[in-house]
């Protein structure tokens, strides 16, 4: 941690950190699916954000800074504590203990489930897009270059369409060569 | 998929923040003013464990 040579002072930081919840919990909620695992994680997230103030330069991205830290958080617990179980589409009760039958609400949870089975490193690309932040944010965050990130992105959309739509049917050509072998 | 993951989005960051996000915030400006004060700094310790 460095220091910043032009820190925000507490009350601005604080503003920030308020104006910040919704998309740290949007962005934990994709992380690790469970809403009240994520909460748990973004609220850790703000009290490590809190005291790490000091490391925060004004006029950079504060997004881009607290998502880092949750992020890392995320990870680092997940693979030491195993709190945080990474998402898998079997044992993430909340997202799909109940399975609507019709509508947006089926989208949405065809789309939690679908993502809870990605890898976590897809998952955190699609949802860290879907944030706002510029491609050069999302890569620092991610802690790698934008051409993984882009590719991240590519690989998890054709994967949760796959999930959603299904495989494409078999071409009747395949078909005879599946009943031939 | 793009249009359901922007969505998805949309709706996780228009639900409504839980009271207990602020009161994190609270105890945690709190036991940064009082830095002596060993209630203020457990309460905020505590949120952080929790």
């Amino acid at each position: 941690v460095t220091s910043s040579p032009n820190p925000l002072d507490d009350r601005a930081f604080r503003e920030n950190l308020v104006a910040i919840i919704p998309s740290l919990r949007a962005f934990a909620r994709g992380l690790c699916g469970s809403r009240d695992l994520a909460d748990d994680l973004a609220q850790e997230a703000l009290a490590k954000a809190w005291a790490a103030r000091d490391s925060f330069t004004a006029g950079t991205n504060f997004k881009a800074w607290i998502f880092r830290i949750l992020r890392n958080h995320f990870y680092t617990t997940a693979n030491v504590a195993r709190r945080f179980v990474l998402m898998d589409p079997h044992t993430t009760v909340d997202l799909v203990s109940v399975a609507p039958t019709q509508g947006a609400e089926r989208i949405r949870h065809d789309i939690e489930a679908g993502l809870a089975a990605l890898p976590p490193p897809q998952r955190e690309a699609l949802m860290l897009v879907e944030s706002g932040l510029q491609w050069d944010e999302i890569a620092a965050i991610a802690d790698c270059p934008i051409g993984t990130i882009k590719s991240r992105i590519t690989r998890g959309r054709a994967a949760l369409r796959l999930y959603l739509e299904g495989p494409p049917p078999e071409t009747p050509v395949a078909a005879g060569l599946s009943q031939r072998a | 998929v793009s249009d359901a993951l922007r969505q998805l989005w949309s709706n996780a960051e228009s639900d409504p923040v839980p009271d207990d996000f602020l009161a994190l915030l609270d105890q945690l400006d709190a036991a940064r003013a009082n830095p002596g004060n060993p209630a203020a700094s457990r309460d905020a310790d505590d949120d952080r464990d929790a």
